[in-house]
Formats: C-alpha cells, structure tokens, sequence
C-alpha cells in the first residue's frame, strides 16, 4: 500500500514541516497569541528562498534571508498588536494579508517560480544530508532556548500575564521577541519546502495554519514530556506522523481518496482529535 | 520610604497624599469600592495616575513601566492562582520570581530559594520540582509570599492576601506574612477587610473613605 519510497518523503517534508509546527507552537501555546501571520510567512520565506536561488545565490543564504524576512513579519504583527492595540487574530490576519502582494512582488510578479537547472539544498544525498542538519540544529537550538531564562519568561507571559508584569517581565517586547522567533522558523519552513520541491507557489501557504496545528495536536496527543520545552519534539513527531497519515490516505486506492480531498481529511482530523482530547482527563 | 504626592486616578482616588517610612507597616482597611485596590495597582504600575507624583526615595516613578518598577515594588495580590503560574514547578516559579532583580539563577541559588522555603514550615523546600498547580490555595498564597521577597524590594504591597482562603488557612498565611515582614524591616502596606490582623506590629492604621485615606 505504501513503499519505502513514500515513508521517506513523509519524513523529509514531515521534518520540513516540524519548523513549521514548532513556530505554531511557539505562538499558540508557549505565548498564547493566536497568530495567523503564518500563511504569509511561510510564503514569503519561500519566495525569498525562490528568487534568490533563481539568481543563483548560495542556497544556504537565500535560507537565512528567509529566516530573517519571516522575523520581519512576525515583528509587524507583534508591532500591531502591541502598540496599536489590534486583536492578536486581526493583526495576523491584517499582515498575512498584506504579504500576498508583498509577495507577489518578491516573485516579480510571477503567481510561481519554478527552480529547475538550479543549485538548491536537496541537490544530492550529502546535501538532503546537510539539510537534515540543518533542522536539527534550528529544533534543538529552540529547545535550548525554551529552558534557558529567556524561555522561562517566555512561558511566563503566555500562562499569565498579570504574574509575569509583577514578576519585571516586559511582556511587550517578550511577545514580539516570540512572534518573531516563530515566523523566522515559519519562513525558514517554506525556504526549505521550496528548495525541496525546486518550485514555490503564491497560494503554497493556504492551510499552512492547520496543517502546523494538527501536528502540534498529534504530537501532544502521541508524546507527552514532563518538560515542557521537549513538547517540541512531540511537534517534529507530529508532524512526521501527520504527513505519513496523509500519505496513506492518498495512497489507499480502496478510499478512493484525491488530493484534493486533503483539507477535509486534515480539518476532520483536528476535529477529532480535539474531541478526544475533551473526553479525556487532562493530565 | 514610600511617598504619593497628590494622585488623582479617574474618579476613584482624588489627590491622595501618602508618605510612608522605611520599615513601617501600615494597615488599609475600608468598605469595598472605595479605592484601595486601585491605589495599590496605581503604586506597582498597572495603572498610572492623571496626576500627581509617586516617590521611592528620591526617585520619581510615577512614569516608570511595571516591568521596571516591579524591583522596587513587590506585590502580593488576592488570587494565589494568578500570583503564580499553576504549570510550572516550584522552581520555575521562584526563579521567575528571582530574575526580578535582573539577576541569574544560578546553582547556588537553588540552596537559597530553600533556605527561604523553611519559613513556610510547609515542607515545600523538598519539592521544589512538584507543579505549583498541585498545591493548595493556601500553600500558593504562602509560595507567591516567598517569590515577593525572595530578591531585594522597596516596597511591598499585600493586597487582600487572604480574600481567597478559609479562614484557618488565612490564619497561618498571615502569620507567615508578619513573619516575613519583620524580618525584612521594609515598607509594607496591607489592605485587609478583617480587624482580626491588627496586632502589635502594625505601626498604622489607615481608613479609605471614598478615595480618600484618613488616620484612625
């Protein structure tokens, strides 16, 4: 039903995906801030990646250019919500709307690039290599961040603001130090998504919200961390899991699955693993 | 020493004038709604008068964000489960609360967040990994009293500590609380509905009256 072949490509784009959840995780549960931002910052990271590498820039720079502008966003969302005072749904989703141009220009207005002849990080088995690397140091580097000090307030801020105000945490700029950290990782997702398909799309984000979200939800559901920094990997895990389950599902013939079906299948399983989650005594 | 100086705030407080020493303990007692909260948020931060002037020392604070402020200002609110945060250990709570200061938690300084937890009596210095979820209201209350003292602090503010306890339980916390207090010999100010806590330590006595503090 499924080959080695299919298992591989679940673990590759499950892992690319995992920055992608570990960014949603940053914000939805670590500070609390439901941002929708992501769908136009993991396009955006893509796109930087995209255009760069198009004019045969390193790959590796173009990733760290979309790492960045994904940071640039995640600090305009933060910036609206924090000093103007607009709801933390509104300024995402404000932002988000404002990158599809900004995009679009990115892509000199091109609605796709497509990277073929083109030096990408996927080149070769050593370089998927150095990839792999790659999301391991950005995993580990967010949990190390996650148990430091800098963590702490972190957390602090998104379990309780009054306490964290009385307890000398600056909320303000904890919250958009998170926004800021969580769409780099978002960005940096769609730069990698981007190098492994040779190929970035303007509509490549829709969904990227509830795909990112489902694998927090299955991760926290399959592993359960004392510590709540190593919750992390339960999003990598997720996530990896969550794209072998799609895979199986399109792969089932007897389903008679298309990909086109994806979004139902993904928004039925959020639903149902959140009403499992209710039927259960928290822990 | 803790000085307000004609703070006017909405139409609760109207130019209220405070002067309070170093050391001294000073009780606010007053019916409900007549500003006593509003005059402790106005003192830490969360709120900022329309006018007049607030003095720690010499230092004018009037303008000084909560998050700067929280050094000099220490605060202990009604609600032990907003005081601390349920989902962290004992630790993590107090190491937040440690970082106030601006400084580290280092290895040493687990030994000293101990050291603060025997005046409890509560045995809480041997579970310093448990989930403060995991306490009782009291014990949190008790726990958020540590935290407010555990780094250097001008000033500190009890607001109704004991509001969200049986009154058995409001008993031992406050005895922990004037414990704390005359060890430490700093300004102290305490909002309470119950005359039971006036005892010998208590140097004042102040009345809240519509927004106003009279001496009684």
């Amino acid at each position: 039903m499924i080959g080695m072949q299919e298992i591989l490509t679940s673990l590759n784009i499950g892992l690319i995906f995992g920055i992608v959840a570990i960014g949603i995780f940053l914000t939805f549960r670590t500070i609390n801030f439901a941002d929708m931002t992501c769908d136009g910052s993991f396009v955006l990271g893509a796109s930087v990646s995209a255009v760069l590498i198009k004019y045969d820039v390193n790959p590796y720079i173009a990733l760290v250019t979309s790492f960045i502008s994904g940071g640039i966003a995640g600090f305009c969302t933060g910036i609206l919500n924090v000093k103007f005072r607009i709801a933390d749904l509104l300024s995402g989703i404000i932002i988000a709307f404002m990158l599809y141009s900004i995009n679009l220009r990115i892509m000199e207005d091109a609605p796709n690039i497509t990277l073929i002849d083109k030096t990408t990080i996927f080149e070769n088995d050593t370089q998927s290599f150095v990839a792999t690397a790659i999301i391991l140091f950005l995993i580990l580097g967010v949990v190390f961040m996650l148990f430091s000090k800098f963590g702490l307030k972190l957390r602090a801020v998104g379990y309780n603001q009054r306490f964290a105000s009385i307890s000398g945490i600056n909320i303000n700029f904890m919250k958009i130090a998170g926004l800021m950290i969580s769409n780099a990782l978002i960005a940096t997702g769609g730069g990698l998504f981007t190098n492994y398909q040779g190929f970035c799309d303007i509509s490549g984000g829709i969904g990227t919200l509830v795909c990112g979200l489902a694998s927090v939800i299955i991760g926290e559901r399959i592993l359960r961390f004392k510590k709540e920094p190593l919750f992390i990997l339960s999003c990598v895990i997720g996530s990896i899991i969550y794209r072998i389950f799609i895979n199986i599902a399109l792969h089932g013939d007897i389903l008679g699955i298309k990909t086109q079906d994806i979004n139902l299948i993904t928004g039925g399983l959020i639903i149902a693993i959140i009403i499992m989650k209710k039927g259960k005594i928290k822990c | 020493m803790l000085k307000l100086d004609n703070i006017c705030v909405r139409s609760t407080l109207k130019n209220l004038s405070l002067t309070v020493n170093t050391g001294e303990f000073v009780l606010i007692v007053g019916a409900n709604g007549t500003g006593k909260t509003t005059l402790f948020n106005t003192i830490s931060g969360t709120i900022f008068p329309a006018k007049g002037t607030i003095y720690i020392d010499e230092t004018d604070i009037t303008k000084m964000p909560q998050h700067k402020r929280s050094r000099m200002v220490s605060s202990v609110i009604q609600d032990p489960t907003v005081g601390t945060i349920g989902e962290m250990s004992i630790l993590e709570n107090l190491s937040l609360a440690h970082m106030r200061g601006g400084k580290k938690v280092l290895k040493k300084d687990i030994e000293y967040f101990r050291e603060r937890l025997t005046i409890l009596e509560m045995n809480l210095e041997n579970r310093l990994e448990e989930y403060v979820k995991n306490l009782s209201g009291g014990q949190r209350q008790a726990l958020s009293l540590v935290m407010a003292t555990i780094t250097d602090y001008d000033v500190l503010l009890l607001d109704e500590i004991t509001a969200a306890l049986d009154p058995k339980t409001s008993d031992i916390v406050m005895k922990i609380a004037s414990k704390i207090v005359l060890q430490e010999n700093k300004t102290c100010l305490l909002i309470t509905h119950n005359s039971r806590y006036i005892n010998s330590h208590t140097h004042r006595i102040l009345r809240m009256i519509d927004g106003k503090l009279h001496e009684s």
